[in-house]
């Protein structure tokens, strides 16, 4: 049962937030976890349908740039993790987005869970910041300082090995 | 079209998006390289501080920085020397400086000092990764312990040994020894199990016997040393006898007092005596006065008294200095000698360790639980046996010949029996890696006096400072931490 569908089932279609309709490969898709789970239930079910799988969550932008991810990856699948050309890709693939796409791309990396992406997004935005100030840290998160300047000088007075 | 549910967890709907914010702002912050960068983000906002400040957040970090590092990235570590006290008694530890590792570093390079301990004389007695123990030796009536973290500067101060204690002397009257079980870090699923400051942890005091044993009599089969064990549960030091065996293996009468850590033992030589204990095998229930057997009677090489006994890695490592002048029978390059040499070409360096691995007895140990704790060691130390290899590390870099003045110091790597650190009588500091065969100069050191005796302590920085143990807390004034 399950051989005769998965043949049917090549391609899925997918839904971002804002109705737009993408058709992913099933390899493709397999890069993410969730996609990758639907895909698995509908076959068990043994539905030849085409299965179309709305993500509430992600935007149409967003989406294409996880699925550009997914397609680079499944091409690599085989491969070991250790790849060089595709850690290039990789770097080279985040390096065009400004914060608010990185952020957005994590939570939908996270959602759809395309952990290897998850780990990438993270690890990039961890290196990024590692050298800011915290002026700029806040800026870049849009964060409003809550601290009073007595909580700020104590924090600081406790953990003053740390600012040498 | 079928539409399945596309998200298991939405049947739940208690994740808000708030939550997951905070668990990727989590993956973000335990990809953070140093914990330097951490307290940059505690100063973001309070929603920070708190997420950063939960104590899971801790073992989150350094279980990811344990899986993330490869094993060739050691963190930044340092050799300690003590008994230097100039001006302030400051320990300033230029010299040790240049030892710390370059790669991957965690933390900026801390000059530091131990002034915030507000000591007027101290001495460094022992160290535990990158905690310290400080002997404040400006007061004669007891011994005053303090533990702290030179990385944080926190410090609890331990209550004063009982008095009468052990004739002090402010060379080096006594061995001092720290065992910590913990930090825990451990990812534990329930909230209200160990924090990961809640371990045990004892100390070990031993005052380096001077009596002399007459060179002609017979040896009896134990040698008997008394020592102090802190023990932290209680809170108190407790007086133990400790039965050392008779060594089967060497002929030496006069090996001087040694005592290192190893894989949580303490292995004590004095004369023709060799034994090793577990310092946690002294209860808080033990009482005073308790004579307890040191285990394994594995045989000591040839010229021990000679050697410069050393750890890494769980294994002893035992390396000839340099030949001395005073004893002109000695064996020159036949065993275990550690020379530097003038050839033709440069300067080399050559070395035969010997080396006794205590991982897989100890673990086999720890793992049996036994109840008779004494069989399974002895049982299992009479296959171990001091491994022996030698090496030369040859200068190609044209290090001066006057280097050839003499060793001072040795120190080898926490965790690569490759590399040995040497510094000479002329205060230089080489490094000899035996992997390579190559000999290097790492720098120099601080002109170090030369009647002061030397014993070096190894400091090794951990990704995130070890927390001191909580349990002193409430029985102790005299502490700053919070």
């Amino acid at each position: 049962m399950a051989s005769s569908s998965s043949s049917s089932l090549s391609r899925v279609v997918v839904k971002s937030s804002d109705n737009n309709l993408f058709v992913v490969n099933k390899k493709v898709a397999s890069q993410s976890q969730l996609l990758k789970q639907c895909i698995d239930n509908m076959e068990e079910k043994g539905t030849n349908d085409v299965i179309l799988i709305p993500l509430s969550n992600v935007t149409s932008n967003i989406l294409t740039l996880v699925l550009e991810y997914c397609e680079k990856h499944a091409d690599f699948a085989d491969d070991d993790n250790n790849n060089q050309e595709l850690k290039q890709w990789d770097h080279e693939f985040l390096k065009k987005f400004d914060y608010a796409t990185l952020n957005s791309l994590t939570m939908a990396a996270d959602y759809m869970v395309t952990k290897s992406l998850l780990n990438l997004c993270c690890q990039f935005i961890a290196d990024s910041i590692k050298d800011l100030t915290v002026q700029q840290i806040r800026q870049i998160f849009d964060i409003k300082n809550d601290f009073t300047p007595q909580e700020e000088a104590d924090i600081k007075n406790e953990n003053a090995w740390a600012f040498r | 079209m079928e539409k399945p549910n596309p998200d298991p967890r939405s049947a739940s709907s208690s994740t808000s998006i708030a939550d997951v914010l905070d668990k990727l702002l989590i993956e973000i912050f335990v990809r953070l390289p140093s914990v330097e960068s951490v307290i940059t983000c505690k100063l973001v906002s309070k929603h920070w501080l708190s997420l950063l400040s939960n104590p899971k957040f801790v073992i989150k970090f350094v279980n990811h920085k344990k899986t993330t590092q490869t094993q060739k990235q050691v963190l930044p570590w340092t050799f300690l020397s003590t008994m230097r006290l100039k001006g302030n008694d400051e320990i300033d530890n230029k010299d040790a400086k240049s030892l710390i590792e370059k790669h991957n570093k965690v933390f900026s390079s801390p000059k530091f000092s131990l002034n915030f301990l507000g000591l007027e004389r101290l001495k460094v007695a022992a160290t535990f990764k990158d905690l310290i123990l400080c002997l404040d030796i400006s007061r004669l009536d007891h011994r005053y312990y303090y533990i702290c973290n030179p990385i944080t500067k926190h410090w609890v101060a331990l209550p004063p040994t009982p008095s009468p204690l052990i004739e002090y002397d402010h060379r080096d009257g006594s061995w001092a020894g720290l065992i910590c079980e913990g930090p825990y870090y451990y990812d534990y699923d329930d909230d209200d199990h160990h924090n990961i400051d809640d371990y045990r942890f004892r100390i070990v005091v031993v005052p380096i016997p001077n009596k002399r044993i007459p060179r002609n009599r017979r040896y009896d089969p134990f040698f008997i040393l008394n020592m102090k064990v802190f023990c932290s549960e209680n809170c108190q030091w407790i007086d133990v006898d400790l039965r050392i065996p008779l060594n089967p293996g060497t002929g030496e009468r006069l090996i001087p007092f040694k005592a290192v850590l190893c894989k949580g033992m303490v292995c004590i030589a004095y004369y023709k005596y060799f034994g090793m204990f577990n310092p946690f095998d002294v209860a808080p229930t033990t009482p005073s006065g308790t004579t307890l057997e040191a285990k394994g009677s594995i045989p000591l090489p040839p010229l021990f008294s000679k050697s410069k006994l050393l750890e890494c890695g769980g294994r002893l490592i035992s390396v000839l200095p340099n030949p001395s002048s005073r004893c002109p029978c000695y064996r020159r390059n036949k065993e275990g000698v550690t020379k530097l040499v003038n050839i033709k070409e440069g300067v080399s360096v050559s070395a035969i360790f010997k080396e006794l691995d205590l991982n897989q007895v100890v673990d086999n140990h720890h793992n049996n639980n036994s109840d008779d704790d004494n069989e399974v060691l002895v049982s299992a130390s009479a296959s171990l046996c001091w491994r022996r290899y030698g090496f030369e590390c040859l200068d190609k870099t044209g290090i001066s010949r006057s280097i050839l003045s003499g060793i001072r110091m040795m120190g080898i790597h926490p965790t690569n029996n490759q590399l040995l650190y040497i510094i000479t009588h002329e205060n230089k500091l080489l490094l000899c890696d035996r992997a390579s065969s190559s000999l290097k100069t790492l720098g120099e050191c601080d002109l170090l006096p030369d009647h002061l005796q030397f014993s070096n302590h190894r400091l090794e920085l951990q990704c995130w400072p070890t927390p001191l143990p909580t349990i002193l807390r409430s029985d102790t004034s005299k502490s700053n931490d919070f």
